[in-house]
């Protein structure tokens, strides 16, 4: 048996905590999920996942230690990893009072992500971060950062390496000016480049201000702009708030996650079954605008809204267009909801996103929580979607074996109901319709065994209990199906498979 | 063999919680708030307690408790309390912040920016809502992951206890209280 490195690694640092004063913190976070037998999904194999994640903090004065030890068999997403090989994060790190040294893997955002962003969204796997080493130090007025790292994919396949350097200085009445210089190495997905990235940030009374702008040495095509362009307007008042996010993008297309390519714009809006269609970017052409506002009315009421506009650019142009050669997207949010002093809580959330002369997509919800008895909480929640496609590029057979050519109609639903109890747990029912018989990425899925987890008539009943009695400590048990598909997680998103089987969560956090 | 596994990783998980221990004095950090002025926690904690909120704009269990974390701080402001309120949210929803603080109210809140989520998981793991009530002495009085309804009233139990009140905010009149010390 190949000995887990888990196990070796919970003794150790149970027994450094005696040594390492300062303190230890952390999570261990299991998670098992077992395919039900008899289902139709076999082609994907006897598929199931058991994960352990510890996570581990210790320090001692001004040095921490962290280590992470990722234990996958298989994970989610299919990975295998084991022994002392599972310890995948790991870092040492030295803060002084004006300087921070680091050695091993670090994550950090320089201009809102658009000149470069790591992160890592464990739950749709994702991840962008560097193993290397990084300094970074403040004084008065002055900061500055300098790094030389490698970047490990999701995959766990090296891609490039990457170095970097930046600046930023506060002028006396609050513009923050900052320059990055970086280079990324060459990689699988490109040859060697150099970045340049330019920030101003300007706070005042109402508001703020903050322009980034990039420009590669790179360029695949040829003869192009290579560059980047991100800015946020925010204002706010007494009881109202709103933020302008612009972008222009013409930097060289990546297609799969890299560090050069955060997108640093907005999620749309939270809402499970249209998060399931999202718009895709296109880092390499595309303008956009977006709105979003929130405000507070009288009578406990609160109001956001979200508007949304992108398109691509045959020339440089400032603002996105409506014209279908360009491939316009549009979508429109709101959500009005009321929260009661006794605790009572309902909204209701409508919105549009349209897809000149390709789609439509209307759909709405519903949010209802009542209190009772001070204490047990009663919540269900409910998610329409209704999907008109016109002029449709696909054409193949209906699941009734007919052909199909042209437009095309679908809905997307969802209710759930849920009871909890502080200091006990939570359970929750929920089943999602479809009635869409594509997946996400547009390849058809009319097999027997597709229709029966994405596809037409298809539903995905599920019943979870999280139990909350132990202060900290979190065991969940799901039962049902899960439905397969696109998954969202802050604003990121990728495909994941469908269950319908058991998981088991066990969180603790010490 | 994978019952086997999960045995040893069950055992683990046990092993990891004795490390519990150490786990009373929060870790000190250093991060910047929304306007870019760097904030360290120890020396917020030379003014008082900290009730501290990671959150995000797009987690919903979050904005269901912030309102409710608001009412407390109301109540216990006079007595010390202060809310340092610590957004994790990424690049893509960073500019929503602000915004929404302000449309909310929520202006008496230290609101500290955590990107990646590192100063999150000093505290253990990376789920949200996550609140600690630190005293000024840097230890942990109380702490919870998650919010369900009615986890406010636990809070307020942990607040009241510190400040010696009885709790004011979350209790309906003539209802029993837990105490703290339960947590």
């Amino acid at each position: 048996m190949k000995r887990p490195g888990i196990l070796a690694l919970a003794i150790l640092l149970g027994t450094t905590g005696e040594i390492l004063a300062g303190g230890i913190s952390g999570q261990n976070e299991l998670r098992y999920a077992r395919r039900g037998t008899g289902d139709i999904l076999k082609p994907a194999g006897n598929w199931g996942y058991f994960e352990n994640d510890l996570e581990i903090d210790a320090t001692h004065e001004a040095f921490r230690l962290h280590l992470r030890q990722r234990f996958l068999h298989p994970s989610e997403f299919g990975v295998e990893q084991s022994g002392f090989r599972a310890i995948d994060k790991k870092y040492l790190e030295y803060r002084g009072d004006y300087l921070t040294i680091r050695g091993g893997d670090f994550y950090r955002n320089w201009g809102r992500g658009l000149i470069m962003g790591m992160t890592e969204v464990r739950e749709i796997n994702y991840d962008t971060g560097l193993q290397g080493v990084l300094v970074e130090g403040a004084y008065e007025d002055f900061e500055g950062a300098i790094f030389r790292g490698g970047e490990i994919d999701t995959s766990g396949v090296a891609q490039e390496s990457a170095e970097g350097l930046n600046l930023g200085y506060r002028l006396p009445f609050g513009l923050r000016l900052g320059t990055s210089i970086l280079h990324f190495d060459e990689g699988p997905r490109h040859t060697a480049f150099d970045r340049r990235g330019y920030e101003v940030n300007y706070p005042f009374d109402f508001g703020q201000a903050y322009v980034v702008y990039v420009a590669d040495s790179f360029d695949p095509v040829g003869g192009r702009f290579s560059h980047g362009f991100y800015s946020a307007l925010e204002l706010y008042g007494t009881g109202w708030g709103a933020v302008i996010d612009y972008k222009n993008y013409r930097l060289p297309p990546y297609f799969t996650p890299a560090l050069q390519y955060p997108p640093p714009v907005q999620p749309e809006v939270t809402f499970n079954v249209f998060d399931r269609y999202p718009h895709t970017p296109y880092y390499d052409n595309e303008v956009g605008l977006q709105t979003d506002i929130n405000l507070a009315l009288p009578f406990d009421w609160s109001v956001k809204i979200n508007y949304d506009q992108v398109s691509r650019q045959n020339v440089l142009t400032m603002l996105p267009s409506y014209r279908d050669y360009l491939g316009p997207y549009w979508s429109l949010w709101s959500k009005a909801e009321r929260s009661l002093p006794g605790g009572d809580r309902y909204a209701v959330l409508a919105g549009y996103k349209e897809q000149t002369s390709f789609w439509h997509r209307y759909g709405g919800g519903a949010h209802y929580e009542h209190r009772w008895m001070h204490d047990i909480a009663f919540t269900t929640e409910f998610q329409h979607l209704w999907n008109v496609m016109l002029h449709e590029v696909f054409q193949g057979q209906d699941p009734s074996g007919n052909w199909l050519y042209g437009d095309r109609q679908f809905r997307d639903a969802l209710v759930s109901f849920s009871v909890s109890k502080p200091r006990l747990g939570t359970i929750t029912f929920l089943c999602e319709r479809s009635g869409d018989i594509y997946d996400i990425s547009g390849v058809r899925l009319n097999s027997e065994a597709n229709r029966k987890f994405w596809g037409a008539d298809g539903y995905w009943p599920s019943a979870e209990l999280a139990i909350t009695a132990v202060e900290n400590h979190q065991l969940r048990l799901f039962y049902g199906y899960e439905r397969g598909g696109i998954r969202c997680s802050g604003g990121l998103c990728r495909n994941v498979n469908p269950l319908k089987g058991v998981k088991v969560t066990l969180t603790s956090q010490f | 063999m994978p019952l086997r596994r999960f045995i040893i990783a069950l055992f683990t998980t046990a092993l990891a919680g004795t490390a519990a221990f150490a786990a009373d004095k929060a870790p000190d950090f250093s991060l910047k708030d929304v306007d870019g002025k760097t904030h360290k926690l120890s020396k917020l904690l030379k003014e008082g307690p900290i009730l501290l909120d990671f959150w995000a704009t797009w987690c919903k269990p979050c904005l269901e408790e912030l309102p409710m974390i608001e009412k407390i701080e109301q109540a216990y402001r006079k007595d010390g309390l202060r809310v340092v309120a610590v957004s994790v949210d990424n690049t893509k929803s960073r500019s929503k912040v602000k915004p929404l603080i302000k449309a909310e109210g929520w202006d008496n809140f230290l609101v500290l920016l955590d990107e990646t989520m590192e100063v999150r998981r000093l505290f253990g793991g990376t789920t949200m809502p996550f609140t600690a009530l630190i005293a000024p002495s840097g230890e942990i009085l109380y702490s919870h992951v998650g919010y369900v309804p009615g986890d406010e009233k636990k809070l307020e139990a942990a607040v009241a206890a510190y400040f010696g009140k009885e709790p004011s905010v979350t209790e309906p009149a003539g209802e029993s209280t837990p105490s703290a010390a339960d947590e």
